[in-house]
C-alpha cells in the first residue's frame, strides 16, 4: 500500500521541479575534475583482480562443504589419512 | 564512444564506461542528472548558490567512487545517497544548511511579498524545518519514495520516517499559508 502523502504538498513539489538545465554548471564540474590517472586505472584492475581470484580460491574451499554429507565425507577422509600415516609408520 | 554517441546512449552503458574511468561518459552523466540534483539540494539548502556548490561537490565525489560502484542499475539511488551524506556533512559542520530560526519566520514580510513565488515560499517553509525532518518531506514529497527508501536511504528508523514525513508535512502547510494569506492581502491591496 502507498504511503498517503498530501494532494496539495504534492501539487506544490511538483511545480517546484523546474528542469535547470546550465551548460555552465557542467562545464564547472568538468573543469573541477582531477584526472584518473594510468596508475589509478592499474590500481581499480589489480584489485578487481585480486579480488575476482580470492573470489575465486574461498569459492573453491568452500564448494564441497556445500555438498551434502559433506561432515561423513570430510570425516572419512580424515579416518583415511589416519590410516595412511599409521600404515607408514609401522 | 564519442560525445555525440554518448547523448544517445542508454544510462547503464555511460555508467558502465564512466565507471572504467571514461570522463566523456562521467560528464554525460553530470549533463543528464544535473537538473534533478541541483531541484534535489535546492529543495534541502534554502541557498540556490550553496545548493550547487554541493552538487559539485556530490559529482566529484561521485567520479572518485565510481569504481567501487558495484551495481551501475543503480546509479541513481546511489548518488542520491551521496547527495544525502554530502548534505548532512554540511548541516554538521555548518550553520549554512541549518533550520532559519523562527523569529525570521516572517520578518521583513514586505520584501519577501514583493518577490515571492510559489517555489520560494516552498523552500523558505521547508527551511524552517529541522534537518532530519526536512529530509524526510523532500524524499517523500519530492523525489516520491517510500517510507521504507526512505528509512534506507538515510538510515533513520521506519518509525522515525513516518513521524517526520507526518508532522514535516504537516508543518509545512502551516508556514505555507502563512505565507499565502499575507500574500492575497498585499495583492489585494496592490
Amino acid at each position: 500500500m502507498p504511503d498517503e502523502l498530501d494532494p496539495l504538498l504534492l501539487r506544490r513539489f511538483a511545480q517546484s521541479r523546474a528542469p535547470l538545465a546550465d551548460a555552465r554548471f557542467v562545464a564547472q564540474v568538468e573543469a573541477r575534475l582531477p584526472a584518473y590517472s594510468l596508475r589509478d586505472r592499474l590500481l581499480t584492475a589489480l584489485l578487481a583482480a585480486l579480488q575476482a581470484g580470492l573470489t575465486g580460491v574461498f569459492t573453491g574451499i568452500a564448494a564441497p562443504l556445500r555438498l551434502r554429507n559433506a561432515g561423513i565425507v570430510a570425516l572419512a577422509a580424515l579416518g583415511f589419512a589416519v590410516w595412511s600415516i599409521v600404515q607408514s609408520s609401522l | 564512444m564519442n560525445r555525440a554517441g554518448l547523448a544517445e546512449a542508454a544510462e547503464s552503458v555511460i555508467v558502465a564506461l564512466a565507471v572504467g574511468g571514461d570522463r566523456d561518459a562521467f560528464c554525460e552523466l553530470v549533463a543528464r542528472r544535473q537538473s534533478w540534483m541541483r531541484n534535489l539540494l535546492r529543495r534541502l539548502c534554502h541557498d540556490p548558490a550553496l545548493a550547487d556548490d554541493l552538487a559539485q561537490q556530490v559529482f566529484l565525489k561521485a567520479w572518485r567512487s565510481l569504481p567501487r560502484l558495484r551495481a551501475p542499475a543503480a546509479f541513481g539511488s546511489w548518488l542520491r545517497r551521496l547527495a544525502i551524506n554530502t548534505w548532512l556533512g554540511e548541516v554538521r559542520s555548518a550553520p549554512r544548511c541549518a533550520p532559519l530560526p523562527d523569529s525570521d519566520e516572517l520578518g521583513d514580510t514586505t520584501a519577501f511579498l514583493l518577490t515571492a513565488t510559489e517555489q520560494l515560499d516552498l523552500d523558505r517553509a521547508l527551511a524552517r524545518l529541522a534537518p532530519d525532518e526536512r529530509l524526510c518531506v523532500v524524499l517523500a514529497y519530492h523525489e516520491g519514495l517510500s517510507h521504507g527508501e526512505i528509512s534506507a536511504a538515510t538510515s533513520l528508523p521506519l518509525g522515525t520516517v513516518k513521524s517526520h514525513v507526518k508532522r514535516g508535512a504537516e508543518r509545512l502547510r502551516v508556514l505555507l499559508a502563512a505565507y499565502q494569506v499575507p500574500a492575497q492581502e498585499h495583492a489585494h491591496a496592490g
